[in-house]
């Protein structure tokens, strides 16, 4: 059944840093994306910790309201852009490939560029405490004109816009490549109603962020040249309009919470099928639902904005729209309900994740179909509400769902098992502390507390409900605490995992675990959306107690030629870099002779620098293009 | 057996204990709350937002039913068990797309009919025409078309409708009185409008609640609901200009002292008949009639006054109010001066 | 040589042809055409232009809305509308040549082609020229990018789509040097394909900013 293809010669699998700074390998890639994430997940906890530690009792001095500003204005971005943004693209890129049996991505190189831009937009963004005198504080939307030079006059709107923009052209350059990859490389007989739904939902984020980065990118480029040109697009003094911002923004904005979600709906689909032994509910419908949530996404920008003074018309058409997402939704949790429903459940740790996922997922629901109520919403928006309700869907959804992939696939990237035990711990521990932060954000909601306010009077009746919540984010702090150390255990222990260990039904566990890095010698012919498991059980998928043994691994004999390695994605990487500390720096006016007083010499050189960045980023781009790509 | 009611005690104890806290919580005031509606909009809204909630609530329990129930029901319970293969079921699928999209539908025209009678832009009907002003970080209010000149505390008459405009001079702001009416933000460049009802005399707090900058947490504010005659009284009193302290009284060197450029005062703040015509800060003309101050993070009395006066940075860190370090007696008769202004 | 080496030679041949093929779309050895049929570079390229009308969208939509905040005086009556129709013909020009260049490699005539790129960065090369004219006759009118919304919109458009121009004179800049070192032949000019659908794009974006900065 196994076709093989003709042995190349090929150098052994290179190790060493410098292997990794040039790997262009989608896997080791993956890995990068993953880990670096994970650092600044735990980064941007801490500072959700502050804020709950500020937040813990009524009119505490823990922090000053400038540094809570900052705070929160960081936590919200760095988890957006700099956590589960690239952990989906991590999985994304260990496993798309894998799953619809390609050797690599579309372009290997674009998808290290990629890396590195995500990598140096966040250390940009951070650099910020240290030399753009204070981090950005006017929110992870950061409104105009409150993000205006007048009211923001430090650098750290200028390093959130700068970095803001590596990270889009990363992202759209990682959409554009999964892309290609998903229409251009599958495997024969993986036509698009094929598609495992992991790899589905890829598609279609990466679809939303090419459509929707664009939108920002404009945004911040107009709001850069306010601050920096003295233009007035959005300061009503010169004419402009505050509200220009919101739409552009939120145009990009609202898709955002779908590029955060979809791989993770994707995620949570193969978990539940594979622990449940049966094939999705549904699958067209999954598909479609995919589709359907992503194109209403586009048109529901405004109800972030109910409260802005549009008119009672524009009003109830995004709430219309914003209605008409509920159904795509409710149809993905009820399959989901179906592919377990009569199945044969294997309860472990991923498993239980994916089931915690639709238990609370559901919650972020119902709770956005409150806030399209617009009448409700006018009470509720900007409040505790909304913060628990958006936690229900990033948090209970994109991050649940990002634990049951991790102890789903772990095996799989390491060979190693995560342990249940501590697994199971992690997972209760989420469970509790998470519905004692984020359910009675929506309680202390309802009783009036506005969101990003630094404290509050003891008079509100809200320290009890904050207390509690304090002490949940403490709880959930907990579980990722087995959960690292859980990671760093299961690392250090024997490889014990097969190439199948949870009897999965797509592809990626028909080569070794970890796979080698050509990842399949050879194909199995697919005629549904779990090739593997027709392989193993028969065309019809009738169970049999004795399942074919797959490995299309090659045994580690195959010679495959593979891309080579390249540094260019780095070197273009630090000009950008180089180019975007310059523009802030050297390009504003007023500010340059307050830096120049603190920072000396290295700043009036700062011009020299923009220059100097473009030569690194010409001398990458030809050292690019005159690599061979091969 | 032993176990699963191991498991159940637990869950019961866990359910009393939340009660409890519930009940602990429950003797606190709560001032914001939605669900306490003073106003027929608010009720309104307050009802609207039970309604959804509940078919949420009912949603919830179906979905958590199901999947607790699948999860027990379906457990693997040998390595070797053989689940048919399921791909899906057409009339099922429909059923799950139809009654979710009815109830929807339903919401919707629920949602548009209480648009049309709580929307910020259908008031139920003209009446006294109010100014509102979001500053960083405070809130101006003015009564016939800016002739009184006031802050923080929202004076308004039982039984009749309050339109008010918003407008700001700097970033956006939202003006919410939760027991009264949703939010409006106030965004500069643009005047937006919204309306106050209500018949229930009394205090009613608001706050800024969009996010503009570092005192956003303490850009509070009053709604005073009095009867119709209290209030034209009110309006009168604010009306009149400053009392004048009577001379070689402690007030009167405040007077002085607040009229000196040295002390900055009169760059930003008015008193009526007086030299001083600043506009960036609070009118003070009868800021004792107030029942706050500092963007109403403190209750209008002389101690807080004190506090206040003698070092605005410690009590709203980022507030906007400068003035030099006064020595004790200094602030005292300015302080004075200030308490005198009725 | 024996039968064995024969073979050995045989495999190793095969291997050097494979090899090449994976060189122009490498990874793809496990099922050598893409499921497509569409070359990668060629799909990822009209992805990317889908990308960019949001982006171009997103500034057009900012000059609308500000179109109307100025007074005639404070701006729009100081365009240059005979300067940008003659830029909207030159650049409807350069397509022209673009399209030219591309069927003559088709042809196998790479000098024609390499005659026809350079005429079409040249066209190029006029176009930013007359944008340039059209921002210095603005600047001397006393209109710069922060005099007012209506300037900034549209210097931030125009300058926007100028820089996409001028990345494009550099892409078929590069496009020549390769093709003078060999590097593009009938067999294989699919880099003028997709240079050209760039250019495409980028003149077709000029023609509605010129309709709706000029004409209406």
């Amino acid at each position: 059944m196994a076709t093989n293809v003709l042995a190349l010669p090929r150098a052994a699998e290179p190790t060493g840093i410098m292997s990794w700074i040039t790997t262009v390998d989608h896997k080791r890639i993956g890995i990068l994306y993953l880990v670096t994430a994970v650092i600044f997940f735990i980064i941007g906890g801490i500072e959700a910790l502050i804020i709950r530690t500020q937040l813990a009792t009524p009119s505490s001095t823990l922090v000053d309201p400038a540094t809570y500003n900052q705070v929160f204005t960081m936590h919200g971005t760095t988890m957006v852009f700099l956590a589960l943004m690239p952990l989906n693209s991590g999985f994304g890129n260990y496993f798309v490939p894998l799953m619809i049996g390609a050797r690599d991505m579309a372009f290997p190189r674009l998808n290290s560029l990629g890396y590195w831009l995500f990598l140096f937009g966040g250390l940009l963004l951070y650099s910020s405490f240290l030399i753009g005198g204070g981090a950005p504080d006017a929110g992870w939307f950061g409104y105009a004109p409150l993000s205006e030079r007048a009211y923001s006059p430090t650098h750290g709107i200028d390093f959130w816009i700068l970095s803001l923009q590596l990270l889009g052209i990363s992202s759209i350059i990682g959409g554009l490549n999964f892309i290609v990859t998903i229409l251009n490389m599958r495997a024969p007989g993986m036509t698009l109603n094929r598609l495992p739904l992991f790899v589905w939902g890829t598609l279609v984020t990466s679809l939303l962020a090419i459509f929707a980065i664009p939108s920002i990118s404009v945004a911040l480029f107009l709001l850069l040249f306010d601050r920096t040109f003295a233009t007035s697009f959005y300061l009503p003094g010169g004419s402009g309009d505050p509200l220009l911002w919101q739409h552009l923004f939120w145009f990009f904005g609202h898709p955002e919470v779908y590029i955060m979600i979809m791989p993770s709906f994707g995620i949570i689909s193969e978990v539940l099928a594979t622990n449940s032994r049966k094939p999705i509910f549904g699958y067209a419908a999954m598909a479609f639902a995919f589709a359907g949530i992503s194109f209403v996404s586009f048109t529901v920008w405004a109800h972030h904005m109910f409260a802005v003074g549009m008119s009672p018309l524009a009003d109830a058409i995004f709430a219309g729209m914003s209605f008409v997402v509920g159904v795509p939704t409710g149809i993905k949790i009820f399959n989901w309900l179906g592919t377990i429903w009569r199945g044969s459940l294997r309860v472990n740790t991923a498993f239980l994740f994916a089931a915690g996922f639709i238990g609370q997922f559901t919650i972020g629901g119902l709770g956005g179909i409150m806030l399209a109520v617009v009448p409700v919403d006018w009470q509720i928006t900007d409040t505790y509400f909304v913060v628990g309700h958006f936690h229900y869907t990033l948090f209970a959804g994109t991050v649940l769902a990002l634990f049951a992939g991790t102890y789903y696939w772990f095996p799989k990237m390491t060979g190693r098992f995560l342990n249940e035990k501590l697994g199971q711990i992690h997972f209760w521990l989420t469970m509790v502390g998470m519905t004692m932060l984020f359910l009675t954000m929506h309680y202390v909601g309802v009783l009036g507390m506005p969101r990003r306010i630094y404290t509050y009077g003891p008079n509100m009746g809200w320290d009890l409900w904050n207390l509690i919540e304090t002490i949940g984010a403490f709880i959930v702090a907990l579980g990722v605490l087995f959960f690292i150390v859980n990671l760093f255990k299961s690392m250090r222990q024997k490889a014990t995992a097969t190439n199948d260990p949870w009897d999965g039904q797509t592809l990626e566990w028909a080569t070794s675990s970890p796979p080698p890095a050509y990842n399949f010698a050879s194909m199995i012919p697919v005629n549904s959306p779990r090739p593997l498991w027709d392989a193993k059980y028969g065309p019809h998928s009738e169970f049999a107690s004795n399942p074919k043994k797959i490995d299309l691994s090659g045994g580690g004999n195959a010679n495959v030629h593979l891309p080579n390695p390249s540094i260019w994605p780095l070197v273009l990487t630090i000009g950008l870099v180089i180019i975007a500390i310059g523009i802030i720096f050297g390009f504003n006016g007023g500010a340059l002779a307050l830096d120049i007083s603190s920072m000396g010499m290295a700043v009036q050189s700062l011009p020299i620098a923009f220059a100097g960045g473009i030569v690194v980023f010409f001398i990458g781009l030809v050292g690019w293009i005159a690599q061979p790509a091969g | 057996m032993r176990l699963l009611w191991t498991k159940w005690s637990r869950l019961c104890a866990l359910g009393i204990a939340s009660l409890s806290l519930f009940g602990l919580a429950s003797c606190q005031s709560t001032p914001q709350d939605i669900l306490a509606p003073f106003s027929p909009a608010a009720e309104l809204t307050a009802n609207l937002f039970y309604f959804v909630f509940w078919i949420a609530v009912i949603i919830f329990i179906f979905v958590e039913g199901l999947l607790v129930y699948f999860v027990i029901r379906y457990k693997r319970r040998a390595e070797n068990e053989h689940p048919e293969q399921y791909h899906g079921n057409t009339k099922l699928e429909i059923t799950w797309t139809v009654i979710p999209a009815l109830i929807l539908v339903v919401v919707f025209f629920l949602t548009i009919r209480a648009m049309g009678q709580v929307g910020p832009t259908s008031p139920p009907g003209q009446g006294i025409p109010v100014r509102v002003i979001g500053h960083q970080w405070w809130w101006e209010v003015q009564y016939n078309d800016g002739k009184v000149n006031y802050a923080t505390d929202l004076h308004i008459p039982a039984g009749q409708v309050v339109n008010v405009q918003l407008t700001s001079e700097n970033v956006i702001h939202s003006f919410w009185v939760p027991s009264l009416m949703g939010k409006t933000d106030v965004v500069p460049g643009y005047t937006n409008t919204t309306w106050l009802y209500t018949d229930k005399i009394g205090e009613y707090s608001g706050q800024c609640a969009e996010f503009c900058g570092a005192q956003h947490a303490n850009m509070l504010f009053k709604v005073i609901v009095q009867s119709p005659a209290d209030f034209d009284a009110w309006l009168k009193n604010v009306q009149a200009p400053a009392e004048e302290p009577a001379p070689g009284s402690q007030a009167a060197r405040g007077k002085e002292m607040f009229l000196n450029p040295k002390n900055a005062c009169i760059g930003c703040h008015t008193v009526d008949g007086t030299a001083a015509v600043g506009v960036t800060g609070p009118n003070l003309t009868h800021v004792a009639s107030r029942d706050c101050i500092a963007g109403c993070l403190l209750p209008f009395d002389h101690s807080n006054v004190v506090k206040w006066l003698t070092d605005p940075q410690a009590v709203k860190p980022g507030t906007l109010m400068r003035i030099p370090k006064l020595t004790p007696d200094e602030v005292d008769a300015l302080s004075a001066y200030m308490e005198s202004l009725k | 040589m024996s039968a064995v080496g024969k073979l050995e030679h045989g495999a190793h041949r095969a291997g050097q042809a494979l090899e090449t093929v994976v060189d122009q779309a490498h990874s793809q050895e496990l099922h050598a055409a893409t499921s497509t049929g569409l070359d990668h570079r060629k799909l990822v390229m009209w992805v990317f232009i889908a990308s960019e009308t949001i982006f171009f969208a997103a500034l057009m939509a900012t000059y609308l809305v500000n179109r109307g905040k100025v007074t005639p005086e404070d701006g729009p009556e100081h365009l240059n509308l005979a300067v940008a129709s003659f830029n909207t013909f030159i650049l409807l020009f350069s397509s022209l040549t673009m399209v030219m260049a591309l069927q003559a490699i088709e042809n196998a005539k790479k000098r024609r082609m390499i005659f026809l790129l350079a005429a079409t960065a040249l066209w190029g090369l006029v176009f930013l020229g007359g944008q340039v004219y059209e921002y210095a006759e603005l600047i001397a009118n006393g209109i710069t990018f922060d005099s007012n919304v209506w300037s900034s919109s549209f210097f931030a458009l125009t300058g926007f789509h100028g820089t996409h121009v001028f990345v494009g004179i550099i892409w078929i800049c590069m496009l020549i040097i390769r093709a003078l070192r060999g590097g593009i032949t009938e067999n294989n000019h699919l880099a003028v394909e997709l240079g050209g659908l760039y250019w495409h794009f980028v003149d077709l974006v000029w023609v509605v900013l010129f309709t709706i900065i000029y004409l209406i």
